[in-house]
Order: structure tokens, then C-alpha cells, then sequence
């Protein structure tokens, strides 16, 4: 991949991913960038939408319009909080899910005494305690610009940005699902897994003219036509057309698949583009996952291989000690790979697609 | 080939850094800090791996048992996977001994957990992972590993009011959302 900027004229969608953790950039046109989620290029400690900008010459502050928190589990939101400030005017959009006071408490009580594995409520904390004690921009004194739903447009210069998720009937699931975890988590913290945040996961509509793309988050399908992908797909309020680009929701996992979504809101010969996550007993994508997409699109490529990476070795008497009870090891997080699709605005030949690994082509591999 | 060690072997001469001073249950960050370096730690429920040749390592502190124990690494995991028909679970883990080394996933077995701590697998759930070794007075030298869970600090009456204080502090100025027809406006 090429470090040079889009001209003003080209539309741009790069995503950056290392096996747990996913960042979404978007060339929106006219200098303006849209940064979806975050996460930290572990070569340098800082969030990868700070360092592509400033490697290809572009000021932060200046170049991003607009910062969406699509939900807040930890490979999607490492660094966000560095982010917001290192863009203060940019608007800022997060799920409607998070404004509640139960959210509020989890969070604070997080600060107060840490709960297991929770970095995704911590940094979340640290941008409440910006925007509670320090403040973090003109904009953005009083708190997100949009706590977003369903169907809310976020932008419409020089792009149109909706929101197409979350439902209203999610926000309520999540809602009681946060009064819950704090009965609990009064007696004992522990981590908030059982929270299921990727059903209020924001999906990102965008459009441009005769470009538009999809950006799935990581929200799930559930058997309620009133949440995840089928509460999108039925929506009378849909933008109508078809995406170029999706981005694929949840790492590839059969639990975000929707048929209709595939065969209605997307051209026959898009791109599909996903992040790995290799964190899990069960990494995604699997070949499985590959086939499944590669089947519906046109082309498809992933951030990362989701086996993760063999890890460094230590010494031999270590190794030796921790194969006692420690199997099947390998890193959770690898290098950093980056997708680039790039396309004019008036530009009849569709997209280009650089990639630089360890990203890879699904469909070929 | 694997064989728990007793405490009584030992005596309390150690520190656990899992431990912190006035809880005897959760460790604390000062201790943690220390876990790479010349910890000692108590070795009940660690279970032998194998024998190795008599080596001369760093000062070893001499007790009651004629045996040595030297802790030379430990990780800090949380258990991502509740354990399935075999008994077998995933966990991250980090190294706190030396934090060059990036974050890994293991797979572990219900059998290398401590019996009293079996009910603490759970999605979460944080445990310490010792690899370590010992040193008998004919200079044998065994290396050793250990998993204890951490057991989480409760939250207390005064967290919680804080906790409270601050959330209504933050409800004030943010705002809650009161369902599809009240919220999410645009601010």
C-alpha cells in the first residue's frame, strides 16, 4: 500500500486490523475523513487512524469530520479515547445502548476497582471522564454528538452517513441487560461478557453518488425480527440501492450472516473486506467463513490470518515448563494488516484494491 | 511424573504475589510489579514437570525443607472460553515478567486448576500462572508451574456510593435515553 493521499475527488475506505482489533477509515471526499472504531498498531502504541493520517501527510485535527464507536468491546475500541482528542472538533457518534446509568455506573465502578478482562468499559470510561472533567472540544462539550439509532443520519455533506442500527428493541435488551449485570456485579465484578454489546452495535450506510458501502460492525443476527440484521434488512426506512463495499460484520462469524442482506442490499460483485480475530477458541474467519463469503462476492480479503502467530520463543527451559499446562499457544494479536480501496467519484472503472500483509486475498488462499 | 507439593513441606516463608498485603485473596499492583524479578511464592498445589541437571541460579533463600523454590515467570490470564465436554478452556495471557513479550492464547485442562478453584473458571475470570523451579539439597532441580485464580475484590458500600455519585453527575450532563420516541436526538 502506497502511503500517498487520495486526491479530493476519490473516495477511500482502508481497514486496519492484527487479530483483535479493527479500524475503519473513510476518504468521505473533499479532505474529510470518517473514522469507525479503533484500535493501537502495536509497533508504535498509538491508534492506527492517528498514525495512516499523519504518514500520508494529513493533519488529524483538521481531517477528521466525524469519530463512530460502533460498540465497545476491546478490539474495537483500544485507543479511541487518544483519538477523540486528537481530533477535538470532530463530531463524535456512539450507540444510544451506552446512554443509561447503568452504562455510567459500570464504567465509574470500573475506575473505582478494575474488573477482569474490561478494557473495552475502561476506555469507554476514559472518554466519559473527558468528556466529565476535562472536557474534549468545543463540540463535544456536552457529551457525544449522537447517541445514534436506528436510521439516524450522521452526515450528509460531502457523504451521506446513516446509521442503520441499533434498534430500538436492542437498546431495551441491552438495557436490562446492564440493570442485571449490576445486581450482580454489586456482590462481585467480574467482566461484563454476558452483555451482549454487538447487538447494539452501530452499521454504517454511506453514500456517495454511485458509491455506497455498507460497514457491518458487529452486529449479529438474533431470531428477533426486531434486532441484528433482520430488523435492517425489513426496515421501510432502508436507503434504497445496493453497496459495493461491505464491510463484514463480526470477523466472518456464521452468527452475523443474513442471507437477505447479501442478496438485497449488496451488488452481486462486491467487495468484502473483514478483520480476523484470532483471540477466540474458535478464530475467525475459519475456512468455513472464507467459502461462505467468497461464494457471495465478488472478491474478498481479511486484515490478518485469523490462526494468529506463532509466539516468540522463550527460553527452553521456560517453553519446556509452560507446555506443561499451557497447549495450543499462539499470539493474540499479530503485524498489523491494512485493505485499500480506493475508487474516483465520477470514476466508471469501480475500485482498486491494494493490500499489504499480512492481509490476504479469502478467495484465493 | 506429576506430584503436588505440600505446604507443610515449606512452611509460610513466601511470598505469594498473587496475595496483597492486608487481603489474603487478591494481588495487588505493587506486587505484581515484582512477580518477574526474585519472587518467592508458596507452592502448594504446584505440580512437578520433570528433572533437569543441577544448575547454579540466582540466590536462592535457604528454608526449613532443604528445598529452594524460585518463581521465574509469571502471566497474568483471563479465562476467554468456558471450559467444554473435556475440560479443556481458553485464556490470554499476559506476561508479567517481561511485558516485551505480546499477549498469547493457551488452552488449559479443569485438571491443572486447584480443586478449591475449579468454581472460579468462569469468562472473565483473571488467574496467575507461575513457572518456577526447585532445588533440593542434593542439587536436584525440578521445574515447577502453578495456576491460582485471583479472586476478585467486592465492591464496596463506599464504591458504590461514589459509583452513584458520579453517574448521576454524568446522567445530568449526558442524559439518558428514554426509548425510540425521547432520545438519540441530535444534541
Amino acid at each position: 500500500v502506497k502511503l500517498t493521499a487520495p486526491q479530493n475527488d476519490e473516495f477511500e475506505v482502508s481497514l486496519f486490523g492484527h487479530g483483535r482489533g479493527e479500524c475503519v477509515l473513510v476518504h468521505l471526499s473533499d479532505g474529510q475523513w470518517l473514522v469507525v472504531d479503533s484500535c493501537k498498531d502495536r509497533a508504535t502504541d498509538r491508534p492506527v487512524a492517528l498514525s495512516y493520517l499523519e504518514a500520508l501527510g494529513i493533519e488529524p485535527a483538521e481531517a477528521i469530520v466525524l469519530i463512530v464507536c460502533s460498540h465497545w468491546h476491546d478490539d474495537h475500541i483500544g485507543g479511541l479515547a487518544d483519538v477523540l482528542l486528537g481530533a477535538p472538533d470532530a463530531e463524535f457518534a456512539c450507540s444510544a445502548a451506552l446512554q443509561n446509568r447503568q452504562f455510567y455506573r459500570l464504567a465509574m465502578g470500573d475506575a473505582q476497582v478494575p474488573m477482569a478482562g474490561s478494557s473495552g468499559v475502561r476506555e469507554f470510561g476514559r472518554i466519559l471522564h473527558h468528556f466529565r472533567v476535562t472536557g474534549v472540544g468545543p463540540l463535544r462539550s456536552r457529551g457525544p454528538t449522537y447517541w445514534s439509532t436506528a436510521h439516524q443520519k450522521l452526515r450528509s455533506a460531502p457523504c451521506d452517513v446513516t446509521a442503520l442500527s441499533p434498534s430500538g428493541s436492542s437498546i431495551t435488551t441491552a438495557l436490562t441487560g446492564f440493570a442485571n449485570f449490576l445486581k450482580q456485579g454489586s456482590q462481585k465484578a467480574y467482566t461484563p461478557r454476558d452483555i451482549d454489546a454487538n447487538q447494539t452495535s452501530i452499521v454504517l450506510w454511506l453514500e456517495l453518488g454511485d458509491i455506497r458501502v455498507l460497514l457491518g460492525g458487529d452486529l449479529e443476527e438474533t431470531s428477533s425480527p426486531n434486532e441484528g440484521w433482520k430488523a435492517i434488512v425489513s426496515a421501510h426506512q432502508r436507503p434504497p440501492g445496493r453497496a459495493s463495499v461491505f464491510k463484514v460484520p463480526h470477523h466472518g462469524a456464521p452468527n452475523a450472516h443474513n442471507t437477505d442482506v447479501w442478496q438485497d442490499m449488496l451488488d452481486s460483485d462486491v467487495y468484502a473486506i473483514l478483520t480476523s480475530y484470532a483471540a477466540g477458541r474458535n478464530p475467525r474467519p475459519n475456512p468455513q467463513d472464507r467459502a461462505r463469503i467468497c461464494r457471495r462476492a465478488g472478491a474478498g480479503f481479511c486484515t490478518s490470518p485469523a490462526e494468529g502467530f506463532t509466539p516468540r520463543r522463550r527460553s527452553s527451559t521456560t517453553e519446556r515448563t509452560m507446555s506443561g499446562p499451557a497447549r495450543n499457544r499462539r499470539t493474540r494479536t499479530g503485524p498489523l494488516g491494512h485493505v485499500r480501496l480506493r475508487r474516483g467519484v465520477d470514476d466508471p472503472d469501480g475500485w482498486s484494491v491494494e493490500f499489504s500483509p499480512p492481509a490476504f486475498d479469502i478467495c484465493k488462499a | 511424573m506429576y506430584e503436588p507439593l505440600s505446604d507443610d513441606v515449606l512452611g509460610d516463608r513466601f511470598i505469594d504475589p498473587s496475595v496483597r498485603p492486608g487481603d489474603d485473596e487478591s494481588p495487588s499492583s505493587e506486587t505484581r510489579e515484582n512477580a518477574g524479578s526474585q519472587t518467592w511464592v508458596k507452592i502448594s498445589d504446584i505440580v512437578k514437570t520433570h528433572i533437569t541437571a543441577p544448575f547454579d541460579p540466582a540466590p536462592l533463600v535457604q528454608l526449613q525443607s532443604d528445598l529452594h523454590h524460585r518463581t521465574l515467570n509469571t502471566w497474568e490470564c483471563v479465562v476467554m472460553t468456558a471450559p467444554d465436554g473435556s475440560g479443556d478452556f481458553d485464556a490470554s495471557l499476559h506476561d508479567l515478567s517481561d511485558p516485551g513479550f505480546v499477549d498469547e492464547m493457551g488452552t488449559f485442562n479443569v485438571c491443572a486448576v486447584p480443586a478449591p478453584d475449579r468454581d472460579l473458571i468462569r469468562v472473565g475470570n483473571v488467574f496467575y500462572f507461575f513457572t518456577g523451579s526447585t532445588i533440593d539439597k542434593f542439587g536436584t532441580i525440578e521445574h515447577v508451574w502453578r495456576l491460582r485464580f485471583r479472586r476478585l475484590p467486592r465492591w464496596s458500600r463506599t464504591d458504590l456510593t461514589r459509583v452513584d455519585a458520579e453517574a448521576n453527575d454524568l446522567v445530568e450532563m449526558l442524559g439518558e435515553y428514554r426509548g425510540e420516541t425521547d432520545s438519540a436526538a441530535e444534541r
